[in-house]
């Protein structure tokens, strides 16, 4: 699995542990960011499941290194990327919202 | 009023919608609107701090009755919770439900906070943790798409009912 930032930035390189198209997705999860802590990789899953013409989607981030300092700086990510996803497929246009502001009036406050 | 500085947030959900605060507002207060996505449920209130609120089902019966302690448009709203449509579940301590709206980039941030003001067991959280991201999801779909996502209320998940009973025969919020 490969992403890469809207500067064109590699943000990452991982492993798939999992792939079970169209129900299950595990991937391995290190940010390649320059300026990120050297932690060792988290973990990634997605479970999709059908009901009734709707689909839930779960997602669990875990296996971080013990006192992480990535999950204290990502932790806050999933549900704006997850809240654009659904308005994507929904409407075909996905959100833009500052969460880097978002993030630095948080950081702030603390 | 109660004290709040005793209640603790336990779950905590953040969605971001395509939206303005006042829809989001809205949305959260509005009796008609309010059917479209909570499984039917009405919201009514009386807009102000110390007024009345109600979560009333389907057929009318008050599911949720509670009382506004933070009344704030179109950027807060708290009210307390006493779950009234299921046997038993009246005599738990209230909790606190509370919506926080903000202005995120072009879209709108909304985070809903449950909060307790006892050590609530993980088995009676579930309950919420399972109601609130469909809610959450039909909300936002509504007000994207004018169309909720259909979904039904479920009954209580495996082991709630039997850790409402514990609760209520040791009453742990009293020690």
């Amino acid at each position: 699995m490969t992403a890469v930032s809207p500067s064109g930035m590699q943000a990452h390189h991982d492993p798939i542990l999992e792939s079970d198209p169209p129900r299950r997705l595990v991937y391995s999860w290190k940010p390649l960011y320059k300026d990120i802590p050297n932690e060792r990789p988290s973990r990634v899953t997605f479970v999709v499941e059908a009901s009734k013409g709707q689909t839930k989607l779960t997602v669990t981030h875990d296996e971080f290194e013990e006192g992480s300092r990535i999950f204290g700086m990502i932790r806050n990510g999933w549900p704006a990327v997850l809240s654009s996803l659904k308005s994507f497929l929904e409407t075909g246009q996905g959100l833009e919202p500052s969460w880097d502001d978002d993030e630095r009036k948080r950081a702030a406050q603390a | 009023m109660i004290d709040i500085s005793k209640f603790r947030p336990k779950t905590v959900y953040v969605t971001y919608i395509a939206s303005t605060p006042e829809k989001v507002w809205r949305a959260l207060t509005d009796p008609v609107f309010t059917r479209q996505y909570f499984f039917g449920f009405a919201v009514d209130v009386e807009p102000k701090i110390g007024g009345a609120f109600w979560l009333l089902a389907p057929d009318g019966h008050v599911h949720v009755r509670g009382q506004i302690v933070d009344w704030d448009p179109p950027r807060r709203f708290i009210s307390t919770w006493v779950v009234e449509g299921m046997q038993g579940y009246s005599e738990l301590p209230e909790c606190l439900v509370g919506y926080e709206i903000e202005q995120s980039g072009e879209a709108v941030r909304l985070t809903m906070i449950e909060s307790h003001s006892w050590d609530v067991p993980e088995a009676i959280l579930k309950g919420g943790q399972t109601g609130w991201p469909k809610i959450l999801s039909s909300l936002k779909s509504v007000l994207e798409t004018g169309n909720p996502v259909a979904m039904k209320m479920e009954g209580p998940p495996p082991g709630m009912t039997e850790a409402v009973q514990k609760a209520l025969a040791e009453k742990p919020w009293l020690k």
